[in-house]
């Protein structure tokens, strides 16, 4: 008989955050793990729909065989740092694919909602894989199974693409759970016999054949209980199948968490644990919703989003409406004359306040006092400057100038360029504030060296000075560019995309579609915005993440 | 003895105190109703649920229906439901309804006969899904009314125009005195204004046939090229410049004088009505555009979000019906400038504006009243339309030609409708 003190266990090695991690704690959150195997075995939990736990503990089951092989990987490739994400987000997207379309329960109107934006619904049911199938049986079960998927494919011939996304996670996830399978009994095993020797059998040697051997039983186990599961005919009874499927997935729930437990402390677990809201988020609330924005607007989805599939025709009336068009051209002057106008202006702004004057501070205030504003608002005070009946043109009429035109904001072609103006007038500021942080930051000597070689100024800042900021014109610029690629309020406030449809620009597009009765037609455009940006912005991020990075 | 009687005397009293506090549920009301004239309106309605015991929230939302319906929407889609939300007959919640997210109101139209009191059918009929009842219609507008101020035509020595031709020709003599011949906002006024020019120009019939028929013949056809001409006429009686931001501002041009008239909704007359202008004497309003009196059945209703707090649900049903009591119809309609939902009432206090528009509801001639055009076409349809109509006001180079194809375009793409 022996007494459990886990003080006696030896620490495990290894760097000093792992070491932090101490017995107790390590051994709390296994059997913490065990009980919560032997609840959801007791009651059911993955295997009966429950509602709200199925796909939570699915969710969890899926982390966890993310963490347990989780370390191959990192030997292998140890420098990937999302590839834990990625993981996450294949054996998802495998899950999804496994479940096809009836993975939650729910019911009432939310449920009702979330079930049919499940981006899965209307994926064929899988054709049950026959009890005396044999080998070659279950060859041609998966054959027909993929083969019910490629038809399926075929039949809604738009479908194509989100399909793809999904055959391409689909096999990436059987291909993950393939290597889950091979790798997990060891980890399983190696877990499971740590943890007896922390608790029963304190002077246990563990053995590379010992774990060898209790990885192959519970390979074993794993077979059989899978077997059992999918109804192979292993057992000459049901209720012995059942018993099979019920004990046998307990003891993989259990060693899947003891494998959890003890790879923990090498995937460095405490942050893991930390991130996964964080990975949860990016899942469900970015790419998720991406995704969803792709896949609903193939739909004619109106006022409710039903996946009602109708093809690229979405995308056919949006790039044949004059609404969209104007607004693609909007949008091209607003991003080119606009980031240029607020550019050169601030950068100028920034020069003149970098030449040491009196009252710097002053005249820091005022260029960036617009900034402060709300676009809405500075729409509504430009608008008022606009307007003939009100504004600049009233007033330099008043003061006796009786003929003098100032009509642009009514005017199909100008107006635009009212928007530009107001814009610029708002952002301006910021684009100083950005510059003249660069500029000090150009070390005095520089301009020492500068003057002593006898450049002028001006050759000084743009052969000189200009490359040296090269981060913070880049950052501005992508601040800028970005802002006015997203420009909506300030729109809507000052001439609400009129006279006309003069003034439109997409994400207005967006909006007003989105929200009054055409959900398709509005993802439809987001879809296209989604692009723009992409193409815009991946190859910037490339040039100055990875790339830069790997010079450095 | 004493003590009994204090004890039961405070039992009575804590007995009242729970009675007021389970009968006054507070209930949130959305709508875009934000104008003189419609506030002094909705203020009617206020007072009569306040006065039934439940309390009235009031949660105006400024702008448009088309900024407020998306609001209004995404609040029930999100699972923040008001009590009870405007909306106008038509098409714009049946989703809603069939998602389970919508009050069914049978019980209460059943008891309360709503199917034999409520006038025309078609109100009805359009709060009518799968034969259950889901909104309460609580007046009717038209949108076929040309206002025109008396003053500025008699100050220039005209007779007041009669319809809408008279009016398209006094719009040169207006022009020289430096008056704004026709006043008109951005936006869906513009599309209203088209609307009331299709109606006007290819007459009921020609309306009905394409947007509820869908007739592609009829809206590429001779009667619709006439009535885009007619458009491009309006357009030039519009500088852009004039152009206002809001539907009220544009009346309020018509009433200080600065414009001759304005094409606009049975609404506009609540405005003239808070201006203290007298019909026939300040100004005149001309049902179908002086040229076939018409009336389409546009309106509001009301819908009643689903609750879970059964307080809530009892405070709806009870709503529903105070809204389409009959004292209560007259004094939201006065204000209103609309029509009642009941022919049942007493409107000897109704302008002569209203009493036209009555004359027609109730003795219609064939074809006088038809179905809005809510009623008959989609909202994402509408809002193309919309888009398109407001671009050919505002593109003087964009033909007449080339417009009634584009138009052509989306009543073929329309989705059919139940």
């Amino acid at each position: 008989m022996t007494t459990l003190d886990l003080a006696s266990v030896p620490a495990r090695e290894g760097p000093p955050h792992i070491q932090q991690f101490t017995n107790p704690v390590r051994y709390g959150f296994a059997a913490l793990m065990a009980l919560l195997a032997f609840a959801c075995i007791y009651f059911d939990w993955p295997f009966a729909k429950i509602g709200t736990f199925q796909p939570m503990m699915y969710a969890a089951g899926v982390v966890v065989i993310a963490y347990v092989i989780d370390i191959p990987f990192k030997k292998l490739w140890p420098k990937l740092a999302l590839f834990d994400v990625y993981i996450v987000a294949v054996a998802i997207a495998w899950w999804a694919w496994y479940t096809k379309g009836s993975p939650i329960d729910f019911s009432g109107p939310s449920g009702a909602l979330f079930t049919n934006m499940w981006p899965f619904a209307g994926l064929p049911d899988s054709v049950p894989l026959p009890a005396d199938a044999g080998f070659f049986g279950l060859i041609h079960w998966v054959y027909l199974e993929l083969f019910q998927y490629i038809g399926w494919v075929i039949q809604n011939a738009f479908q194509t693409l989100l399909a793809g996304i999904i055959i391409v996670g689909g096999i990436l996830g059987f291909l993950v759970s393939v290597v889950a399978a091979v790798t997990f009994p060891w980890f399983a095993a190696n877990g499971a016999l740590h943890i007896l020797q922390a608790t029963a059998v304190p002077g246990l040697k563990i053995s590379r054949n010992m774990t060898i051997g209790l990885a192959v039983a519970l390979g074993l186990a794993l077979v059989l209980a899978w077997g059992a599961g999918t109804g192979w005919g292993f057992y000459a009874t049901d209720a012995a199948a059942d018993a099979a499927w019920k004990w046998g997935s307990l003891f993989i729930y259990f060693f899947t968490f003891a494998a959890a437990v003890w790879n923990a402390p090498y995937s460095n677990f405490h942050s893991k644990i930390a991130s996964i809201p964080m990975m949860f988020i990016v899942l469900f609330a970015f790419v998720g919703s991406a995704f969803w924005t792709v896949a609903y607007s193939t739909t004619d989805a109106k006022i409710y989003p039903v996946f009602n599939f109708i093809g690229l025709k979405q995308y056919y009336r949006l790039f044949t409406v004059d609404v969209w068009s104007t607004a693609v051209h909007n949008i091209v002057i607003f991003i080119l004359l606009g980031t240029a106008s607020s550019f050169i202006l601030g950068f100028l702004l920034a020069v003149f306040m970098d030449q040491k004057i009196r009252l710097e501070g002053l005249f820091r205030t005022i260029y960036l006092y617009p900034f402060a504003l709300s676009f809405i608002v500075t729409g509504h005070v430009w608008a008022w400057i606009f307007s003939p009946t009100y504004g600049l043109e009233k007033s330099i009429r008043q003061f006796g100038w009786s003929n003098f035109n100032f009509a642009w904001i009514s005017d199909n072609d100008l107006a635009i360029y009212c928007v530009i103006i107001a814009a610029v007038w708002q952002g301006t500021g910021l684009v100083m504030a950005l510059m003249l942080a660069g500029l000090r930051g150009v070390d005095d000597e520089v301009w020492k060296a500068a003057r002593v070689d006898g450049i002028p100024k001006w050759r000084t800042y743009i052969q000189i000075v200009i490359p040296m900021m090269r981060p913070v014109l880049i950052t501005t610029f992508v601040i800028v560019a970005s802002g006015n690629f997203r420009v909506y309020d300030i729109v809507v406030a000052l001439t609400d995309g009129g006279p006309g449809i003069s003034t439109s620009v997409p994400s207005q597009y967006v909006y007003k579609y989105l929200f009054s009765g055409s959900i398709g037609q509005g993802l439809a455009a987001s879809t296209v915005m989604l692009l723009i940006s992409a193409i815009i912005l991946i190859p910037w991020v490339y040039v100055e993440f990875v790339k830069n990075k790997q010079v450095r | 003895m004493g003590l009994k009687k204090f004890a039961a005397g405070l039992a009575f009293t804590a007995s009242l105190f729970a009675m007021g506090a389970a009968k006054a549920t507070d209930i949130e009301v959305t709508h875009w109703w934000t104008s003189g004239g419609e506030a002094a309106a909705v203020a009617e309605f206020a007072k009569a649920v306040n006065a039934s015991g439940d309390h009235w929230v009031d949660g105006a939302i400024a702008g448009s229906g088309d900024v407020a319906r998306p609001i209004i929407i995404s609040r029930i889609l999100g699972g923040n439901p008001m009590g009870a939300t405007q909306l106008n007959p038509g098409h714009d919640a049946d989703e809603l309804i069939k998602a389970g997210l919508m009050q069914d109101l049978t019980d209460v139209a059943k008891k309360e006969n709503w199917d034999g009191i409520l006038r025309p059918k078609t109100q009805l009929a359009s709060c009518t899904v799968d034969g259950k009842v889901w909104c309460v219609p609580v007046n009717l507008h038209s949108a076929q009314w040309l206002w025109t101020n008396r003053h500025v035509y008699e100050k220039l020595g005209l007779q007041p125009p009669k319809d809408w031709n008279e009016f398209v020709a006094d719009a040169p003599k207006l022009k020289a005195a430096g008056i704004q011949p026709m006043a008109l906002a951005q936006g869906w006024p513009v599309g209203l204004l088209i609307q009331d020019l299709m109606v006007a120009v290819a007459g009921v019939d020609g309306f009905v046939k394409v947007y509820k028929d869908r007739d592609l013949g009829v809206a590429g056809g001779p009667d619709f090229a006439k009535v885009f001409k007619a458009v491009e006429d309006a357009r030039s009686m519009v500088d852009p410049k004039d152009m206002t931001k809001q539907w009220n501002e544009a009346v309020a041009l018509v009433i200080t004088g600065k414009a001759g008239g304005v094409v606009h909704g049975d609404w506009s007359g609540g405005e003239f009505q808070v201006a203290k202008m007298v019909p026939g004497k300040d100004y005149d309003c001309l049902p179908g555009l002086g040229l076939t009196p018409v009336l389409n059945t546009g309106g509001d209703v009301f819908y009643f979000p689903k609750s879970k707090d059964p307080k809530i649900t009892e405070a709806q049903l009870k709503m529903a019906s105070t809204l389409v009591k009959p004292d209560v119809q007259v004094a939201f309609n006065l204000k209103k400038g609309s029509l009642p939902m009941r022919g049942d009432v007493d409107l000897s206090a109704a302008n002569d504006c209203m009493k036209k528009g009555l004359e027609i509801l109730d003795h219609p001639k064939s074809n006088a009243v038809f179905p809005n055009d809510v009623q008959m076409l989609d909202r994402d349809s509408l809002n193309q339309i919309n888009d398109l109509m407001t671009q050919f006001f505002s593109t003087p180079a964009m033909t007449a030609a080339d417009v009634q194809k584009k138009f052509v375009d989306i009543i073929k793409a329309a989705p059919p409708m139940k």
